[in-house]
């Protein structure tokens, strides 16, 4: 790789793990009050599966960056909080279980997208790590989905919910569209698929995906900042994630 | 109602399906637990959730729990056969309790036969595979079988090979503290997906 490209690399590395990792959170807050078992442990089996995937993309960042002290640990407990850069639609918090549901499918579709793409491109590290979660997100994505159809076809309860939801996360979902600088250099050398095609492709499947349910998706006004702009929630929400590791950062075993 | 968005009475108007695991290609389905569920395909993905995300599989069946009977093997000695017919001749699936492993019963699947009644599918079984405590039986058309096409294949079982902890006996560390020795680090599982 050009050594020019690997700053470039190394902040779209934190995109993705951050991502991942704070889905997790969100996804993680439900263990042991999901009101089914069955879905508490399918919740607790997607957040976990995501700190994998989280973590793979950090193991590659740290191995890049040739600084022995930037472990996938530290860029998740360490980070100085402005550096992170997860998109807004995984900072809200936790919500109901339509806000939930619809925030996997969401996300989780521009991820399949994405890694679908990636597996393709000439860089092996990318594509690797991209094969091993795109065939996991094909489950979730099932998942998901099936949620879909229940939250806008059952009660009304849960459909005015799913419709709430939907207002409310596909302005926040937008960052996932927006690259970091300097991606489309990534793009011309192989290394990561092009973000404007696979989030036009997101934009149509939810589109057409939502139509099947009769929902309209909210059309977007606004210009969408990027990921240095972060929501209100952030904050309180790296403090949680980081309180066992706080309380004690030097130990080595829990 | 509660705030979750998830309307209980559709909660309780969930059925129970019970989920049979085919650990490889040369082992036969077995039952190894039941989850609520509203629909087959939700059935199947709690199954899946539940049953197998570390755990080697290659197939899962899920059965509607009313649609199964369960029969002693006291029961299946004195049951009369009454022939109904061929016109009522259809596949039967025959389980039966052959192994039990720590607190857990599994009913291994044992046949598929077509007969015109489930105890005559159950007779017809017990001529060729010998006596069980417990037997179950099922019209095959209840059956409902996880998808076998390659994505699903590797979506739902390939990701569990790769996962760290595959076995309880994985979680080594807190029992090694408890037994007062010291924890090596080197000891701890290589890092991947987990």
């Amino acid at each position: 790789m050009n050594p020019a490209l690997r700053p470039i690399l190394l902040d779209k590395l934190l995109s993705l793990g951050d991502d991942q990792v704070f889905l997790a959170q969100r996804n993680g807050e439900w263990i042991g009050v999901a009101p089914v078992l069955e879905e508490d442990i399918a919740i607790g089996n997607l957040a976990q599966d995501q700190l994998g995937h989280g973590q793979l993309w950090f193991e590659l960042y740290h191995q890049l960056s040739g600084q022995a002290e930037l472990t996938a640990d530290w860029l998740m407990f360490r980070r100085p909080i402005d550096e992170l850069r997860p998109c807004q639609l995984l900072q809200y918090p936790r919500g109901d279980w339509a806000i939930t549901m619809l925030r996997q499918y969401l996300f989780g579709l521009h991820q399949f997208i994405w890694t679908g793409a990636a597996r393709e491109v000439s860089y092996h590290p990318v594509a690797d790590i991209a094969g091993l979660i795109h065939r996991e997100l094909r489950f979730h994505q099932e998942y998901s989905e099936l949620w879909l159809g229940y939250l806008a076809n059952t009660t009304t309860e849960a459909r005015t919910r799913l419709e709430q939801a939907l207002t409310l996360l596909w302005p926040l979902s937008q960052q996932l569209t927006v690259a970091v600088d300097g991606e489309q250099e990534l793009v011309a050398a192989g290394i990561v698929p092009d973000l404007a095609s696979v989030s036009q492709e997101w934009r149509q499947l939810v589109t057409r995906q939502c139509a099947v349910y009769g929902l309209v998706v909210p059309s977007i006004s606004t210009v969408v900042g990027n990921r240095a702009l972060h929501g209100p929630h952030l904050a309180g929400m790296v403090a949680e994630m980081r309180r066992v590791h706080d309380a004690d950062d030097a130990a080595v075993v829990w | 109602m509660n705030t979750t968005g998830i309307d209980t009475a559709i909660l309780h108007a969930e059925r129970v399906w019970e989920v049979l695991k085919q650990d490889s290609s040369n082992k036969v389905p077995q039952a190894v637990g039941s989850v609520h569920a509203a629909d087959a395909k939700h059935a199947l993905l709690a199954a899946r959730n539940v049953f197998v995300r570390r755990p080697s599989a290659v197939a899962l069946w899920v059965i509607p729990q009313e649609s199964l009977v369960l029969v002693s093997d006291a029961e299946l000695q004195q049951a009369t056969e009454v022939n109904a017919g061929d016109e009522l001749r259809q596949d039967y699936v025959v389980f039966a309790k052959t192994s039990t492993k720590r607190s857990m019963v599994f009913m291994d699947y044992l046949a598929t036969v077509a007969s015109s009644s489930p105890i005559a599918a159950l007779h017809h079984v017990q001529a060729d595979c010998g006596r069980h405590s417990w037997w179950w039986v099922v019209a095959s058309k209840h059956i409902v079988r996880g998808s076998d096409d390659a994505a699903t294949q590797a979506a739902w079982f390939l990701p569990a090979q790769a996962k760290t902890y595959r076995q309880q006996s994985g979680y080594g560390a807190l029992g090694r503290q408890m037994t007062g020795q010291q924890v090596n680090m080197a000891d701890k599982p290589p890092r991947g997906e987990r």
